[in-house]
Order: C-alpha cells, then sequence, then structure tokens
C-alpha cells in the first residue's frame, strides 16, 4: 500500500519534470487590449504558420490599460492598445499603429430612423436629447442609451470622436456595461436602445441582430474609412517598451507589411502610419 | 452532498500493526495539505486587506455612505482622474454597491427560502419514489450550474420580457433623463439569483429531510398526526440546523454572485428611490462583486485597484461572519433539539 503510494508520487513528479520544453521555439508574449484579441490571434497564427514553427506569439486580453502596462513592465514583450496615450501611460513606451478602427452607432432593428447626424449622437449620449421624437421617430419613446464601464478603451474613444474630448463622460443615466457584446445584445433585446461598438461588433451574424446607423449620412464601413468618408475611427496599437528591435521589431514589420494587411483587412483598415498621425486624424 | 443533521456514531478503528504506520503517514500528508491550504487563504485574505486599505484610509467612514457623485463617476475618477485637476481621485462612497448587494441578496432569500423548503418537502417526503429520483439530479444539476449561465438566461430571456410587459412608456420617459429603465434591474437581480440559489437550498434541505430518523416520522403518526403535522412538528424541527446552514451557504453565494449580476442589475451604481414605489424595483443597481468584475479592466491605476478590493474585503468580511455566524446559529438550533440518538 505504501509503496504503491510512494510511485505514484514519484510518477506524478516525473511527469512535471518531463512537460518541460522538448524544444526550443521563440516566444513573442502580447496581450491587453479585448480589442485586438480576435485579430491579434489570428496574425499570430499565421505568422507562426510562415515562421515553421520557429516562433510562437502568444495572444491573451486583459484590456487596453493592462496592454500598456504590460508593454511598461515587462510583462508583454507588446502591449495590445485599442485606445491613444494617456496619463496612467507608462513613460518610455512606443506605440506602432496597426489598423484603424471604425466605431459605429447601432439602434435596434425596428428602429425606423435612418441615421443620425454626429451632433445628434453626442446630444443623446450627453443626455440632452432623452427621446426619439426628437431624432426624428415620433412614436419611438424615451431614449436608452447603452454605454461602456469608464475603464473600457471602447468608452474612451468614443468620447474622444464622437464627445469632442476623451474626458467628456458620457451620461450617467446611461447603463455603464462591462463589454461591446453586452451593449449589443441590450440593444437588439430594446425597441428604443442605442449604443456604441466597434466595427468587429456590426459585422457577421451578430451584427445582423442590431441596425448600424449612418452618421452625417455615411455609413461605417472599412471602404469609408479608406476612402476617407467616414472619420470615426480610432488606431489599435503594438505598444513596446522602447522602440521595437530584435524578433518583436521582425513581427511588427511583418504585421505592416502586405501579408499582414491581408489578414487584418477581414477585421479593420491596415495602417502603417505614425502615432502623430493617428492622433491628427 | 452533506448532510447536516447529527453525525452517525464514530465507527471505532479496526487496529492492526501494518495499518497503524500507514495511518500515522496518511495523517501527516492530510495535515500538511490542510495546513497549505490554511496558509494560502491566509495569504490571500492578507493580500486583499494590503491591496484595498488605501481606500478606506483615504475615505474613512465616509466610505461606507452616499456621495454627491454617482458611483460610477467616482470609480471612473479613480481611473481616469479627476476631470478638474486630472489627478486620480481616491474618494469613495460606496453606500450605492453596498445597497446592491444588499437589495439583490435579500430579495433572493425571501423569495427563494419559501420555494426552497416546499420544494424539498415535496421531494423529500410527498414525491413519490420514481418521481423524486428524477427530480433529485435536476436539482443538483440546477446547484452545480455556472453563474454566467444563468446571467445569459436573464438578459437574453427574462429583460426583453420585463422591459416589454412591466416598464409603462411613460415612466420610462418621464426618468429618461434621471437614469435609464431597462429590463435589467434589481427585480432581474433578484430573479436571477433565486434561481441560482434556490436548487442549492433544496438539495440541502432535501438531504437533511431524508436523514431525520424513520422512526422519530412513524412515533409522530403513531401518535394520530397526520403526515402534513408530522413534517411541521417533527422533520422541520430536526433539520434547524440544515436550514440555517443551507441559507447562509445560498446568501454566500448570492453576495459573491458577479456575473451574473453584472448582466443582470442595469450596470449603474443608482440608489433605487423607495418613492417610486413598484418602480423601485425596475431601477438599476451595481453591487460590490458586479462592479468588481466591470472595472477590472481598470486595474493598472493603484487609486482604482484599492477601492475594488476595499469591495472585496467587504465582500470577504461578509461571507466570513456569515459562515461563522451560521456554524454557531446551527450548533444553537442543534443543541435545542436535546442531544441524545
Amino acid at each position: 500500500m505504501m509503496k504503491r503510494l510512494l510511485i505514484l508520487v514519484a510518477a506524478l513528479m516525473a511527469t512535471m519534470v518531463v512537460t518541460a520544453p522538448a524544444f526550443a521555439v521563440t516566444k513573442i508574449v502580447t496581450g491587453g487590449s479585448t480589442g485586438l484579441q480576435v485579430l491579434g490571434s489570428a496574425l499570430a497564427a499565421q505568422y507562426g504558420k510562415e515562421s515553421g514553427g520557429k516562433f510562437r506569439v502568444t495572444v491573451s486580453g486583459g484590456g487596453s490599460g493592462a496592454g500598456q502596462t504590460g508593454a511598461g513592465n515587462g510583462t508583454f514583450q507588446i502591449g495590445n492598445s485599442s485606445s491613444d496615450k494617456s496619463s496612467s501611460t507608462p513613460a518610455g513606451t512606443t506605440f506602432t499603429p496597426i489598423t484603424k478602427e471604425p466605431f459605429a452607432i447601432i439602434v435596434n432593428k425596428s428602429n425606423p430612423i435612418k441615421g443620425l447626424t454626429a451632433a445628434q449622437v453626442k446630444a443623446i449620449f450627453l443626455g440632452e436629447v432623452t427621446n426619439w421624437k426628437d431624432v426624428g421617430w415620433s412614436a419611438g419613446g424615451a431614449i436608452k442609451c447603452f454605454s461602456r464601464v469608464s475603464t473600457s478603451g471602447t468608452r474612451q474613444s468614443f468620447q474622444k470622436l464622437f464627445l469632442g474630448n476623451i474626458s467628456t463622460a458620457v451620461s450617467n443615466s446611461c447603463p455603464a456595461l462591462a463589454s461591446n457584446a453586452l451593449d449589443r445584445s441590450s440593444v437588439a433585446n430594446s425597441k428604443s436602445g442605442i449604443a456604441f461598438v466597434t466595427y468587429a461588433y456590426t459585422i457577421g451574424s451578430g451584427g445582423a441582430t442590431v441596425k448600424t446607423l449612418p452618421i452625417d449620412g455615411v455609413a461605417p464601413s472599412l471602404t469609408n474609412v479608406v476612402a476617407n468618408k467616414y472619420k470615426f475611427w480610432n488606431c489599435q496599437y503594438f505598444v513596446t517598451k522602447g522602440d521595437p528591435t530584435g524578433d518583436v521589431a521582425t513581427y511588427i514589420n511583418w504585421v505592416r507589411s502586405a501579408k499582414g494587411a491581408a489578414i487584418i483587412k477581414a477585421y479593420a483598415v491596415p495602417y502603417t502610419g505614425t502615432y502623430d498621425q493617428c492622433i491628427a486624424g | 452532498m452533506a448532510s447536516f443533521t447529527r453525525p452517525l456514531q464514530t465507527p471505532t478503528p479496526q487496529a492492526s500493526p501494518s495499518g497503524a504506520r500507514a495511518d500515522t503517514v496518511f495523517r501527516g500528508l492530510v495535515i500538511a495539505i490542510a495546513g497549505f491550504m490554511l496558509i494560502v487563504i491566509l495569504a490571500i485574505t492578507a493580500f486583499v486587506f494590503y491591496t484595498g486599505w488605501p481606500s478606506f484610509s483615504a475615505n474613512g467612514l465616509a466610505w461606507f455612505g452616499s456621495g454627491d457623485q454617482p458611483l460610477d463617476v467616482q470609480l471612473g475618477n479613480s481611473f481616469l482622474g479627476d476631470p478638474e485637476t486630472g489627478e486620480p481621485s481616491t474618494v469613495l462612497n460606496a453606500w450605492p454597491a453596498i445597497l446592491g448587494t444588499l437589495l439583490t441578496t435579500g430579495g433572493a432569500l425571501l423569495l427563494s427560502f419559501p420555494f426552497a423548503l416546499l420544494g424539498a418537502i415535496f421531494i423529500a417526503e410527498l414525491a413519490p419514489k420514481r418521481l423524486a429520483a428524477i427530480l433529485d439530479p435536476i436539482v443538483t444539476i440546477l446547484a452545480a450550474t455556472p453563474s454566467v449561465i444563468y446571467g445569459l438566461f436573464a438578459i437574453l430571456v427574462l429583460a426583453p420580457r420585463i422591459e416589454r410587459n412591466l416598464i409603462p412608456q411613460q415612466q420610462a420617459e418621464d426618468l429618461s433623463a434621471v437614469v435609464t429603465l431597462t429590463g435589467a434591474n434589481v427585480l432581474l437581480g433578484i430573479l436571477v439569483l433565486t434561481l441560482m440559489i434556490a436548487p442549492l437550498m433544496i438539495a440541502i434541505f432535501a438531504d437533511a429531510l431524508r436523514a431525520v430518523p424513520n422512526k422519530w416520522k412513524e412515533g409522530a403518526i403513531a401518535l394520530g398526526c397526520d403526515e402534513w403535522r408530522m413534517t411541521r412538528r417533527v422533520s422541520l424541527r430536526a433539520i434547524r440546523p440544515a436550514l440555517v446552514a443551507g441559507t447562509t451557504l445560498a446568501m454566500g453565494r448570492a453576495v459573491g454572485e458577479a456575473i451574473a449580476l453584472s448582466m443582470a442589475t442595469g450596470s449603474i451604481g443608482f440608489i433605487p428611490n423607495p418613492l417610486d414605489g413598484y418602480f423601485f424595483f425596475l431601477e438599476p443597481v451595481r453591487t460590490m462583486a458586479s462592479s468588481i468584475v466591470d472595472y477590472s479592466e481598470g486595474f493598472e491605476s493603484p487609486e482604482l485597484k484599492a477601492n475594488l478590493f476595499a469591495f472585496g474585503v467587504i465582500l470577504l468580511i461578509m461571507t466570513a461572519t456569515l459562515t461563522i455566524g451560521a456554524k454557531l446559529a446551527s450548533r444553537a438550533a442543534e443543541r435545542r433539539l436535546g442531544g441524545g440518538q
């Protein structure tokens, strides 16, 4: 009995030792923005394949803030961020733009309005307009606005793009939900709902559960961003401590090449400009 | 599942020379593992208190009050900085979150206890054997279902129905400048918690009812009690410790529930107004546990981190008090029943 127990323990320990990596692959640890997680994983998978298994890029979530902090303190070799630099961004980090990501305003499918102006969107989310009859839907009743928690990169970008300033807060009468997906399902379930989401949440079968509104007559689409018609987009960044070097630089350059762009195109607009160009719009 | 009635008679161990050594080794191993777990728990507790302390020390007793600014603005300011000074703000008046936790947990307990008790009596005493054999595993599965499933059910199935049927357009319009009334609100929070904790309570109550010695029940019947009176006067009295323990376990689960309530309670740190009458229950709240998940993206700000861990401190204290209180109460109930077999 005793012997058997000892053998079991020994066997367990042996497995732990054996499961250590059998051959060397170069790992690039990335993570942060949940908005970049899907795209980041797609890029990582393709890069791993093209390098013949020599490189393995890992992608985890945590939020844009976590991506920036992680890049600053070395947790991530590349931190993913969907938001620009802010007061809590660690000093000495470099933001390399990867994409332009459009932001969209969604409403319930039964909502008859054809579109809103940027000024109307602003008034709605500041709580100045609270009834659909003031923006062209006489029987709509009270506007149910859905927002995001203030730590959300999506909310900060929305505030920058639509409310004029990153620190102009969305009205507190709007429920502040924890994810883009919750915003979308809330609008899908509420006849008089309205919310802001990133472009990725307006496509596919999930995107079909809500109606995406043109703003100032322009529909939020990748082509309209490329054509410089739709102005409500924000850059997504790979954040590194200092300028990227070595394997990390090679990976970032690959992402910004035509090969990377081929993958990005399904999710957002590939972008190879500088950080300052992003901020300037 | 553990039974919370009186323990069985302790079996006397059969001594044998080879078994004695194995016993010692095994006991040592178990003690070592238990000691390790204790150290882990103490370390976690110390970490939560240490991380959350700055929030309490910055706000003093006002931490428990309701402030001038909504909860969500305060949490936002501790992440983004005060809009006037630009400095991260340490101000937190957590009453809306505490109230949210109390309202949802209290409501769910009031609603689920009678259902759970009657359900348990049905399963354990009245249901035909075959039906009970079907119901039993269903209850166990429901008790073990991950809370996010209940959250999805609440937000996708119940919320639209509440919004369509219970919220008159006029009321929504009147209040729309103050708060957005949606299908997710205090009522939905209570409903989803009730769905979550009632099966847990049923499972514990029913187990206890089954453990009531048959001779006690037969004695009551022999004395002329009908079945209902027998259940009421004998079985329910005998399982009082289990009633306390089951309710407390359920309360612990409800207090700490984060994900389902984050989805179901409306996502505004709002203080429902009792003057709104029936609409009190249709206004949103944000509980302490769901504040932690909702704002966890902002942990890189030390001020917000301290605030969220301060919620954790309160939740730890609440659940610890509940557990210890339940132990004491169920012991007291047991003593009042009298000792002997």
